[in-house]
């Protein structure tokens, strides 16, 4: 509630300024006569059948850029096009925008499948000029019998890609706290707490995961996270309660999270905006007793997007930076399970000993048995958002599969956009440090293997098992 | 005439004698700024507050009759400016003295002697002095310092046309294993090198509780004025430090001047190295702390490790 409502209340001021010129704009007729239509506008289809449609028309010869957005559950891929100077899908964003080219006629493919029966709407967000029919219904009926288990999660997976919820920050969204036990790779179960979105209201919080939810805020919009402490876990006093520090964010002293510079702990309301030179990846954590309650899982990522004229997100690296088609959150970590179970100030704190090392809060010791696995298209241009909130030293590097080493342009360091790119073949990210880095796939299939190596704060020498590996299908 | 020949021989003397010193007299009057006496001595360090302690250490001073510094005493120059460090060696063992990237003799001073070190300082900037002998343990007990070198003139330029500031502050971190290390070596033992657990985590030599409250340590200014923050870690792990409120600009990775400044709101300051950064301050109150686990505490508790606070009034 606090320091940021007159800067917000300035904002709205803006933000009606621009709205009343775009509406200027567009009140001028086209002047040459520009079409289109997507054919079939309705698909059936069973759990795993790949269907298509195709959005095609002439754009009277001036680029026009359309945008849509599909649910969770639903797949979409390029197909074939014609004409475009852009045609990006984000599966993290569940985003399609195309941009024609302004030669006239055009075309472009979508593929759409998925996995769970339902049915699922693509629904048209903008558009470069009004057409019909611009929403695609897809209808996905099971196959057999079996199929997915039970279904009653209710789409918690999120998105296609990595199975961690996406919120946007500005649309008021609630955080709680949740225990969560994980069965870690020698067996052994350890006890996190997890921020959870607990803006469903009522009953399960059947999404709570390692990471937490990632939080999307776009420049210039509030962000109005309320911290709801009820049912969490915490521990005695001096160090009861929990905040959400908005690491690299810049916030004020009221907005910080910081306890001791009197933050509340028992629940709060954080209201906050940046400006575009933060376009990039932060981090939010919990700031109580951090040399615990870091360990102990309460974290997650949190992505700055640049907007367009209309307050879209636009899916570019940094501000006046490169577009991307597809972004990957993996945000980093280290477990001394001792962490875990030790409370208060035991000297347990004073000497760090991590046997787990996690992306997105998964193992991945071998290639084969990955943290994640992330599905783009051959060709397609990928983000990676690198988020360390580990306790010991990383290096990042990319091998393909015979193991050889792909280079990468490193665009964002802390969130802050480099005054030159880099294009090296590893990053070195120490405890709360970020980076964005891009890279173009090749244009036939394959998977690529980003690889995390954790690294004591000594000498640099590799903990045992830590090397954590990602994988990358295109 | 006897009194006025014997006079007279005297005055010739005299002047021989100032004749000869004259040339080096008038060059040390333009070069010649600093000159430092520094002991080494055996003794002990505290950390204050909870958690905190007294360990066993090795350290410079810059008195004959008080107990080690950690760190030692600062050591500041200018740009090109020779400084000469005398160092009695006061302890029972053999060390030496190194200005890391600058001095290049890392001959022992045997116990009880002394040795005289002249240099040039090469360029402005923060450097790290250490007694580089006894595979690391010299220093880990406590045998460092910094060597702040400022741009021709005192002006408030991080070197000379380099960028400016409006306050400046100096942060030697360090950490220590009290159990493995000072307990050890302090008591004259063999310290098994292969191992370095520490439970001491420093800023400026102070715990956390205290480092919140030193006015040497907390940068302190109007908001919007840019602090210049030297940072040296004499310590044996690399230390993280995260700036709340801010981020920064790393004007100086390891002495290496950047061209291109790169931001940050986290730096990795590697085991025995320096970096200089230039903070915007803001209105408020904000920590700076180091982001990994066990570096925010002393022997486990919270906060009195290496914290400090960024005060924009």
């Amino acid at each position: 509630m606090k320091a940021s409502t007159m800067a917000s209340s300035q904002m709205k001021t803006i933000c009606a300024a621009v709205l009343a010129m775009a509406l200027l704009f567009t009140a001028n007729p086209a002047v040459l006569a520009a079409s289109a239509s997507l054919s079939p506008a309705s698909l059936t289809l069973t759990t795993g059948q790949s269907g298509s449609s195709v959005f095609s028309g002439d754009d009277g010869k001036s680029s026009k850029t359309f945008k849509w957005s599909y649910p969770s559950g639903l797949s979409v891929s390029k197909g074939s096009s014609s004409n475009l100077s852009s045609f990006s899908i984000s599966s993290s964003y569940r985003t399609i925008t195309i941009k024609t080219a302004g030669k006239g006629s055009f075309s472009a493919t979508l593929n759409l499948s998925s996995g769970s029966a339902g049915t699922y709407t693509v629904k048209n967000t903008s558009a470069g000029f009004s057409f019909s029919p611009k929403d695609i219904s897809v209808t996905v009926s099971s196959t057999t019998s079996g199929g997915m288990d039970g279904g009653g999660g209710g789409g918690m997976g999120g998105g296609a890609n990595n199975g961690i919820e996406v919120l946007n920050a500005a649309n008021g969204v609630t955080i709680a706290v949740r225990p969560v036990d994980k069965v870690m790779s020698d067996g052994k179960t350890v006890r996190f707490w997890v921020f959870c979105n607990g803006g469903g209201g009522g009953g399960g919080m059947g999404g709570c995961a390692l990471s937490g939810p990632v939080l999307e805020l776009g420049v210039g919009q509030t962000a109005n996270v309320t911290l709801d402490m009820m049912m969490a876990p915490q521990e005695n006093p001096p160090y009861h309660g929990h905040t959400i520090h908005w690491h690299g964010l810049d916030v004020y002293q009221s907005e910080d999270g910081v306890p001791e510079t009197g933050a509340a702990v028992l629940g709060d309301n954080y209201r906050f905006s940046v400006d575009n030179r933060y376009v990039g990846s932060h981090m939010y954590h919990c700031h109580v007793h951090t040399v615990k309650h870091l360990e102990m899982g309460m974290y997650a990522p949190f992505i700055v997007k640049a907007v367009d004229g209309s307050g879209n997100f636009v899916n570019v690296i940094n501000s006046g930076g490169p577009t991307y088609d597809y972004e990957w959150n993996m945000m980093f970590s280290s477990v001394d399970p001792a962490y875990h179970t030790a409370v208060g100030d035991s000297a347990v704190f004073a000497d760090y000993n991590p046997k787990y090392f996690l992306v997105n809060g998964n193992e991945g010791r071998s290639r084969s048995t990955p943290a994640e696995t992330y599905t783009a298209t051959p060709g397609a241009k990928v983000a990676m958002r690198l988020m360390g909130i580990q306790s010991v030293n990383t290096t990042f590097a990319i091998k393909d599969a015979g193991g050889s080493t792909k280079s990468f342009t490193v665009h964002n360091k802390d969130g802050y956009k480099l005054p030159s790119t880099q294009t090296v073949s590893s990053v070195d990210l120490s405890p709360g440090q970020t980076a964005d880095i891009m890279v173009t796939l090749p244009t036939s299939t394959g998977s690529w293997y980003p690889q995390f190596t954790f690294k004591n704060l000594r000498n640099g020498g590799t903990y045992s098992n830590g090397v954590t590996y990602t994988r990358l299908n295109f | 005439m006897m009194n006025a020949l014997v006079l007279a021989r005297t005055l010739a003397r005299r002047w021989f004698v100032v004749s000869l010193f004259l040339p080096l007299l008038l060059i040390s009057a333009v070069s010649e700024a600093a000159s430092y006496t520094l002991y080494i001595k055996a003794g002990t360090h505290t950390i204050n507050g909870a958690g905190g302690t007294t360990l066993k250490v090795w350290g410079f001073t810059d008195s004959a009759g008080t107990g080690p510094m950690v760190p030692g005493p600062l050591l500041e120059s200018q740009e090109g400016e020779t400084v000469t460090v005398t160092v009695y060696n006061q302890h029972t063992r053999a060390h030496n003295f190194v200005v890391r990237g600058v001095t290049t003799d890392t001959d022992s001073i045997p116990a009880g002697s002394n040795k005289t070190y002249r240099f040039t300082t090469p360029q402005a900037g923060t450097y790290l002095f250490s007694d580089t002998l006894n595979s690391n343990i010299n220093r880990a007990m406590g045998l460092y310092g910094a060597l702040v070198v400022r741009a021709a003139g005192g002006v408030s330029k991080a070197w000379t046309n380099g960028p400016s500031f409006a306050l400046e502050r100096l942060w030697v971190v360090s950490d220590m294993d009290k159990l493995r290390w000072n307990d050890v070596a302090g008591n004259g033992g063999t310290v098994n090198t292969s191992v370095y657990r520490p439970n001491y985590f420093m800023m400026n030599g102070l715990g956390g509780f205290d480092g919140m409250h030193d006015p040497n340590s907390i940068l302190q200014g109007q908001a919007g004025q840019i602090g210049l923050v030297r940072i040296v870690n004499a310590g044996q792990f690399d230390q993280s430090l995260h700036f709340h409120a801010n981020h920064f600009q790393i004007i100086d990775d390891d002495g290496l001047r950047l061209s291109k400044s790169e931001p940050g709101d986290t730096i990795n300051v590697k085991a025995g190295t320096t970096a200089m950064v230039l903070f915007p301050l803001r209105s408020g109150i904000y920590p700076m702390h180091i982001h990994s686990a066990q570096m925010e505490t002393a022997n486990g508790v919270y906060l009195n490790g290496v914290a400090t606070l960024l005060v924009g009034q």
